[in-house]
Order: structure tokens, then C-alpha cells, then sequence
């Protein structure tokens, strides 16, 4: 009689056991997060598409952005040599009972900017945003109830990355408690409107430096 | 090795087993809210009275505004009014900072030290006065019913006291507010008097 290796269902996991493990942890991953609620889009209604000038309800902010330009001077503030700002200015206003801070702030709007650089002028590998009063220059760090603010939204960017056009994305938050200290905050950003600016080119010549 | 394979999906079912459980305990525990008992104690003061928060006694001493404030030689211009609040702490047994202060109208609007809000306040040794400032913007429609909060601990107020101080400010205050000279802020100082 020919010798025959016992069929089993099993053959398969036994060759490859972490495969197995890292599906059945999938699985069960799966199980425990319907289990727990599941996942439902904090955006029902998707990402909408507004146009420069008109307000956008971002939870807990409200946000008119007008037109963006590139410059080499911010508020009396210089770039650095090669770098450059894009400017984008607007309105901002919050809708809370409570002072928001930086982090949420600076989680309202993206760009779609290759790379970037921060406000002390170290290499990032996305483009953060900066908010500054447009009246007196100063950093806004976060903003209270009941205020509104003409800001610039600036992003620092290397001189010949500068783009015709700049498509800003909009991000709102849900308030809830955290999963770790249980205090209430904004979290979750989730996208909820995009808006495409023309970009105004950067000035022919850079401003000189006075010492 | 037929009993490695077994041990890892164990040992992860186990995990997520736990996490869900810990998931659905947690859920069952008591929050905050529900611990009446732990909300800090209001002590109601107004200006110039003496308010003893437990572990120190502090006093406002004055509430001036305007648009717009100066410090270090940079001006900022609010688009409501700045409130400027100037304090006196004096710590009871131990050196005791102020680092809790916070703005509340009547209708529940809150202003913390977040933006450019502002407390300035040195932890003082018992028995001696530390004259610290605080300052928020906040719009001309809240003034009228403005409370300060101060309380030694900015990060955990449960169980404990904190100064609830009627600032004492009126419509009209709007007004001269918006039209007042640009302050310049003052800086806390320890002992003797308070910074002009």
C-alpha cells in the first residue's frame, strides 16, 4: 500500500503558525470592536467642498478663510534665508463654552503641502500651521468663548516649494472624554470641508534684513 | 512546536478578552459626576475681601481693562477687552503658588489660561505677601457678571477650595474698557508692594 501523509485542515496553520496567529488576532480584534460599539464616520455627511470666503462650522470652531498668498515677511517677522510663509488669511471664532487650546487648534486645518517646516524653523515632514493675530502680530494659542479673531494661518515652506494653488482641509472634533485621564476635550479630528485657494506669488525681490 | 502557535492565540484571545472586560468595567465605575462630594468648594469673595482657600489666603486688589496690553515692548490688541486682575497671595504653613485662575460669566463661559491668557504668580513662603497678575481677554458682554477663580492647584481642584470672586464689573466698564489707555503688565513680586 502507498504510504500517504495523514490530510489534515489543520496542515496549513501548523506551516504557518504566525500567520495564523496575526489573522485570528484580526478576527478577534474585529469581534471585540463591534462588540465595544463599531466603527461609525464622525462625518456622516463626508467632506464637503466650500468656497474661499465662505464660513465653515468646525467643531468647535467656525472659520472663514478669504485668500492665501506667499510672502517673506509675517507680522514684521522675516523668513528664514530659502524658506518662505504662506499666508492664508480668514476669521476665526469659537463656538464652546470653554477656552480651546493649541492642540485642537492646530489640529483645525491641514494643507496639502509636501513638507514643511515649524515655527523654529526644523524640517517637518507635514506643513503645521501657525495662527497669528492679525491685528497686533502675536501667536494665538488657543482661543476663548465668545471671541473672534481676524488670523493669518501661516505654513513656512522652502522658498521654491511654493505652490499656484493650496487646497486647505478643515478638520472638526468631537467632545468627549479621554481614554486614558477621563477629562473632557476635543478629539477625533475628523476632515469635514476642503477649500482651494490660488496662491499669490512670492514678491520679486526678498525684503533685505536691517541690523 | 504545535503548542507555540496555541500559546500565542492564547495568550491573545486572553489580551483582548481582558481589554474588553477592562473596557466594560470601566464603563460600570463612578465618573467624576457622579461624586458630588468631590467637586471643590466655592468660596465667594469680592474685591478687596480676604478669601481663605485652605492653604492660603488671597485677595484681588484691583480689575482694570482695555483693548489692548503691553509686555516685554509687544502690544496685544484683543478683539473683546483684556481684564487685568492683580492679587495678593499669602501662604499659610508652606510656600503655596496660585496657578489655578480662570474667568466665568453668567452664562457658563469659561476662560482658562489657554491662548494668551495669562497668570503670573510666585510661590511665596508663609506669612509673606506674593502680588501676582492675571490677565484674559474675553468679550465686552461678559463683563457684567465676571467671576475669578483661584485655587492653588491647576490640575486637580477635587476636595478642595477655590476662591469664587465677584470682579464687581458693570456694563458701563465695557465701555471705559474699550477705551482706556494700553496697560502694561504688571510682573509678580514677592514681599513689600505690588509692581506698579
Amino acid at each position: 500500500m502507498p504510504s500517504r501523509e495523514p490530510s489534515s485542515r489543520w496542515a496549513g496553520v501548523r506551516r504557518h503558525p504566525r500567520l495564523t496567529i496575526a489573522a485570528l488576532l484580526l478576527v478577534g480584534a474585529l469581534a471585540l470592536t463591534a462588540v465595544l460599539g463599531g466603527w461609525a464616520r464622525t462625518t456622516p455627511e463626508g467632506v464637503t467642498r466650500a468656497t474661499p470666503g465662505t464660513e465653515v462650522a468646525a467643531t468647535p470652531f467656525r472659520i472663514q478663510l478669504d485668500r492665501a498668498e506667499a510672502t517673506y515677511e509675517l507680522a514684521g517677522r522675516p523668513a528664514e534665508p530659502g524658506l518662505a510663509y504662506i499666508v492664508v488669511e480668514g476669521v476665526l471664532t469659537l463656538d464652546s463654552l470653554e477656552t480651546v487650546g493649541s492642540t485642537t487648534l492646530g489640529e483645525l486645518l491641514s494643507v496639502d503641502l509636501p513638507k514643511g517646516y515649524d515655527a523654529f524653523g526644523n524640517p517637518s515632514d507635514v506643513a503645521e500651521p501657525g495662527v497669528t493675530v492679525a491685528e497686533d502680530g502675536s501667536m494665538l494659542l488657543g482661543i476663548g468663548p465668545g471671541l473672534s479673531y481676524d488670523v493669518l494661518v501661516t505654513f513656512i515652506v522652502d522658498e521654491a516649494d511654493v505652490p499656484d494653488q493650496l487646497t486647505v482641509t478643515l478638520h472638526e472634533h468631537v467632545r468627549r472624554k479621554s481614554s486614558l485621564d477621563y477629562t473632557l476635550g476635543w478629539h477625533d479630528p475628523a476632515p469635514v470641508a476642503r477649500m482651494t485657494f490660488d496662491v499669490a506669488p512670492l514678491p520679486a525681490d526678498r525684503p533685505q534684513e536691517e541690523f | 512546536m504545535a503548542g507555540g502557535w496555541r500559546h500565542g492565540v492564547g495568550a491573545g484571545l486572553a489580551v483582548l478578552g481582558l481589554l474588553a472586560a477592562g473596557s466594560q468595567l470601566q464603563r460600570w465605575l463612578p465618573s467624576d459626576d457622579d461624586d458630588p462630594g468631590s467637586e471643590p468648594y466655592l468660596r465667594p469673595g469680592v474685591v478687596g475681601e480676604a478669601v481663605d482657600i485652605r492653604t492660603a489666603t488671597v485677595t484681588v486688589e484691583s480689575v482694570v481693562g482695555s483693548r489692548t496690553v503691553e509686555e516685554y515692548g509687544s502690544e496685544m490688541v484683543s478683539p473683546g477687552v483684556w481684564v487685568v486682575v492683580r492679587y495678593t497671595v499669602v501662604a499659610d504653613r508652606e510656600n503655596t503658588p496660585v496657578t489655578l485662575a480662570e474667568l466665568e460669566d453668567g452664562e457658563g463661559r469659561l476662560w482658562t489660561l489657554s491662548g494668551r491668557n495669562s497668570n503670573s504668580c510666585i510661590s511665596g513662603p508663609p506669612g509673606v505677601e506674593a502680588h501676582c497678575a492675571a490677565y484674559f481677554e474675553v468679550p465686552v458682554d461678559a463683563l457684567s457678571s465676571l467671576r475669578l477663580h483661584l485655587a492653588r492647584e491647576s490640575r486637580d481642584t477635587r476636595y478642595d477650595v477655590v476662591a469664587d470672586v465677584d470682579l464687581g464689573l458693570s456694563e458701563a466698564d465695557g465701555d471705559a474698557f474699550a477705551n482706556a489707555r494700553t496697560i502694561d503688565l504688571p510682573t509678580p513680586t514677592l514681599g513689600g508692594k505690588a509692581s506698579s
